[in-house]
């Protein structure tokens, strides 16, 4: 399905916008720099949510929960700071 | 366009390898090999001085979550058969009445004598419910438990109870297929596994075992 979409997408580009094939392995490039700078801030966060976790228990007395850092908008956060970060240091402001 | 150098490419490399890891991890059985490596097997037979129901939540609206429940049937099916004739159920307030409250009143709807059931309720963490209910038995002098709860948890639960001295019959509970179908069930195994492998190091790191 997504092979699907993904190649018509392809073509569209190549025939009705300004997409070149070789801008294309360009931007898979891009997505997987993307990927894994999401990656990096994802441990980045559990790093700090479990420490912060620790550290709140012990200095307050008060309970949290250790799965609090597993809920899944850690991941969507974390792909939105990666993004901005990404399109921030390349310099793309929309321009 | 040359690839960006530094960090950029060391992130390029990260996010490829990530994009094959999850391919693989929701298009090939893989999260079915390694459940099916990581678990622990029921025993055979099962026969213990309590059985000790681990915690697991409750919803907002103050019923047993879909886990917690499962875990307590099992352990009121064993209690029912005879396996031990104390029913421990743990479980902490989530704003509401305690999980092991809410427990001990459907294992009494149940059929298990109110005499059988013991309820803690003040263990919020697995190492917490290990103490407390080590301590709980030993006033009893009892020692061996039927250690009842998820799958995944127990090999950390079974080590985490076992250090505080109690002899330890692993029971575990099914609380998602160990065979999904779905990428996405596959994908929700994997994190399930990778997150109580980090618990355990978390755990061994602070000494609970």
């Amino acid at each position: 399905m997504v092979a699907v979409t993904s190649g018509l997408a392809a073509w569209v580009g190549s025939r009705h916008g300004r997409g070149r094939p070789r801008a294309l392995g360009a931007a898979l490039r891009r997505a997987c720099e993307l990927v894994g700078l999401s990656v990096a801030f994802l441990a980045l966060n559990l790093v700090v949510g479990v420490t912060a976790v620790l550290v709140i228990r012990r200095a307050t007395g008060a309970f949290l929960s250790m799965y609090l850092n597993a809920d899944v908008t850690l991941v969507a956060l974390s792909v939105l700071q990666a993004a901005v970060w990404q399109w921030w240091r390349s310099g793309d402001g929309g321009e | 366009m040359r690839a960006a150098a530094g960090p950029g490419r060391a992130a390029t490399v990260l996010g490829a390898a990530t994009v094959v890891f999850l391919a693989v991890a929701a298009f090939t059985p893989i999260s079915s090999w390694l459940h099916a490596r990581l678990r622990e097997p029921g025993p055979a037979a099962v026969d213990a001085d309590a059985i000790v129901v681990l915690g697991s939540g409750v919803m907002p609206e103050g019923e047993l979550s879909d886990h917690s429940l499962r875990r307590l049937v099992e352990g009121v099916r064993l209690q029912r058969r005879g396996v031990a004739p104390l029913l421990v159920v743990l479980g902490p307030s989530y704003g509401g009445e305690t999980e092991a409250g809410l427990r001990a009143r459907l294992a009494g709807d149940l059929g298990v004598a109110a005499t059988a059931i013991v309820v803690e309720p003040e263990g919020r963490t697995t190492a917490e419910e290990a103490v407390r209910v080590a301590a709980l038995l030993r006033a009893r002098r009892l020692r061996r438990v039927a250690l009842v709860t998820g799958v995944h948890h127990l090999p950390r639960a079974r080590r985490a109870f076992a250090a505080t001295g109690l002899e330890v019959v692993a029971v575990p509970v099914s609380e998602r297929s160990g065979r999904p179908r779905r990428p996405g069930d596959r994908l929700a195994l994997v994190w399930v596994l990778a997150q109580e492998a980090a618990a355990r190091l978390l755990y061994r790191a602070a000494g609970a075992f």
